[in-house]
């Protein structure tokens, strides 16, 4: 009952997403609208798979470094992105897909750096250290970005910030397949540890007595969240809040086991996304919201509320 | 404050408030200038005149100024949106000096309803309002980067090219060639 209500969920807000524009298009007209095909359905699917992408990598994260608090973009990806955003308008890197080409591989450089901070300890991978790791990765990527943005006079410059607070604009049939054809992979070796991530919430020692291979699991779920998210800040750049509240949510109503909290977490990352990009888009037309301030909005008291159950517990 | 000059002239904006009162606690005379829009092109030719002793010449040139800023537009033709930047797409609404350019030159702005100097849009709405133009400040002669996306492909003077590529240093801002800036645009939209 509560998969179908989930599903139902996920179509209504697609629905809702192709349906309700700042253009209006008659319901009579949907299927024939340019706007509707080129515009709308790219961007809700597109929507839909950067909110379930980003709603499996919290969800992978938060098991990996077992912390609540975690969020795809604790481990210095933003940061990475950003800086590579910046330095290709800085360099004055032309093409359609210089700026998320540029962003995917500063989120890269900043996944190896973090990576390698996290094997600082020797040959295990230590979440701890990963978490310390992304945070000080993310602060020097971002003291360099506001450096260059700072020192430049180009308004281009100032405007990358606008790309990196995030948002769906950039959609196109493109993106969607890039996306769909990239996803795929790092969410299949995501949904093959869920088993491995459940025993790693009993701690490692006991993951290992009980078959897991500890070491193997820990770099495949932080590589495959982390790749996963930085293909989402690529095509969207830095939306908040759905890989943080989504992953509770759907703890709430699946428990803790990863093999229906992963696909939980993706449609209702999805779901969220495409719902909160409609309101974007729609309630104050014919100006546009950013997404993450919409985002944010539903986040914060939606983890309030979580925060007070678990003061409460 | 090391160059010890006789006059500091800032344009009047929140982060040059503070540097003004500073300036003035250090003992520096310092002037704040609106120039937003083409009317505070004459007061601020006054105000210049006036700190710089040269009254007479100001006023000559303020009335000229004055004179293109009041001018009656002419009735529009044509249509166009300002594009800023692409992804999100911002564009200039009403009450902006490019806003006012457009009404001078003949074109209306197709967001001059919006009720903002610039504003972030949905993509589709600018397919929905479909400009003739597409304007964007722009030294360069070739169209802007994201003439190339699809997803811009949707918006038909995209589709057919009909980019108005304007040199930020004659549209970017108000000043002693508005007149000339005005003209130059009348020109490109009768093409």
């Amino acid at each position: 009952m509560r998969w179908t209500l989930l599903v139902i969920l996920a179509v209504l807000a697609l629905a809702l997403s192709v349906v309700l524009g700042p253009a209006a298009v008659p319901l009579g007209e949907l299927l024939r609208s340019d706007i509707v095909w080129s515009l709308r359905v790219p961007r809700a699917l597109l929507a839909f798979l950067v909110g379930g992408s980003l709603g499996v990598a919290g969800a992978g994260l938060q098991a990996l470094v077992r912390n609540p608090l975690a969020d795809p973009f604790l481990l210095g990806l933003s940061g990475g992105a950003g800086l590579g955003a910046v330095l290709a308008i800085a360099l004055h890197l032309s093409g359609p897909w210089a700026l998320p080409i540029a962003a995917f591989l500063g989120a890269l450089a900043a996944l190896g750096l973090v990576y390698r901070l996290g094997l600082i300890g020797g040959a295990s991978l230590d979440p701890r250290i990963l978490l310390l790791g992304g945070v000080a990765i993310g602060a020097f990527t971002a003291a360099i970005t506001t450096a260059i943005v700072s020192l430049a006079d180009a308004a281009e410059l100032r405007n990358a910030f606008l790309w990196l607070w995030g948002g769906l604009s950039g959609a196109s049939w493109d993106s969607v397949l890039l996306v769909a054809l990239y996803a795929p992979i790092p969410l299949v070796v995501l949904f093959a540890a869920s088993r491995p991530l459940d025993l790693l919430a009993l701690g490692e020692e006991s993951a290992g007595y009980l078959g897991a291979d500890v070491e193997r699991v820990k770099r495949r779920v932080y590589l495959a969240a982390s790749l996963l998210t930085a293909a989402a800040v690529a095509v969207s750049g830095v939306i908040g809040f759905v890989g943080l509240v989504v992953p509770h949510i759907a703890r709430l109503t699946w428990g803790h086991r990863h093999r229906s909290l992963l696909p939980a977490a993706f449609l209702g990352g999805g779901a969220l996304l495409a719902f909160a990009d409609t309101l974007a888009r729609t309630v104050v037309a014919p100006r546009e919201l950013p997404v993450g301030v919409v985002t944010a909005l539903v986040g914060v008291p939606v983890f309030a509320f979580l925060l007070k159950r678990w003061t409460i517990a | 404050m090391a160059r010890r000059p006789d006059l500091v002239v800032l344009y009047n904006a929140g982060p040059n408030v503070t540097a003004a009162k500073q300036l003035e606690r250090a003992g520096i005379q310092t002037v704040l200038i609106d120039l937003n829009r083409l009317e505070d092109l004459g007061p601020a030719a006054r105000t210049l005149g006036r700190l710089t002793g040269r009254n007479e010449q100001a006023e000559s040139l303020a009335m000229a100024l004055d004179s293109t800023a009041g001018r009656p537009p002419p009735p529009s033709t044509t249509s166009l949106a300002f594009v800023v930047w692409d992804n999100p797409p911002i564009i200039i609404g009403h009450g902006s000096y490019l806003d006012q350019l457009a009404t001078q030159a003949g074109a209306r702005n197709v967001f001059g309803d919006v009720a903002a100097p610039s504003a972030q849009v949905s993509l589709e709405t600018i397919v929905a309002r479909n400009p003739e133009w597409i304007a964007v400040l722009s030294d360069s002669a070739a169209p802007p980067a994201f003439a190339k996306r699809r997803e811009w492909r949707a918006v038909r003077a995209v589709r057919e090219g009909h980019f108005l590529l304007l040199p930020g240093s004659l549209f970017g801002r108000p000043g002693l060639r508005s007149g000339e800036a005005i003209q130059q645009l009348r020109a490109r939209l009768a093409r």
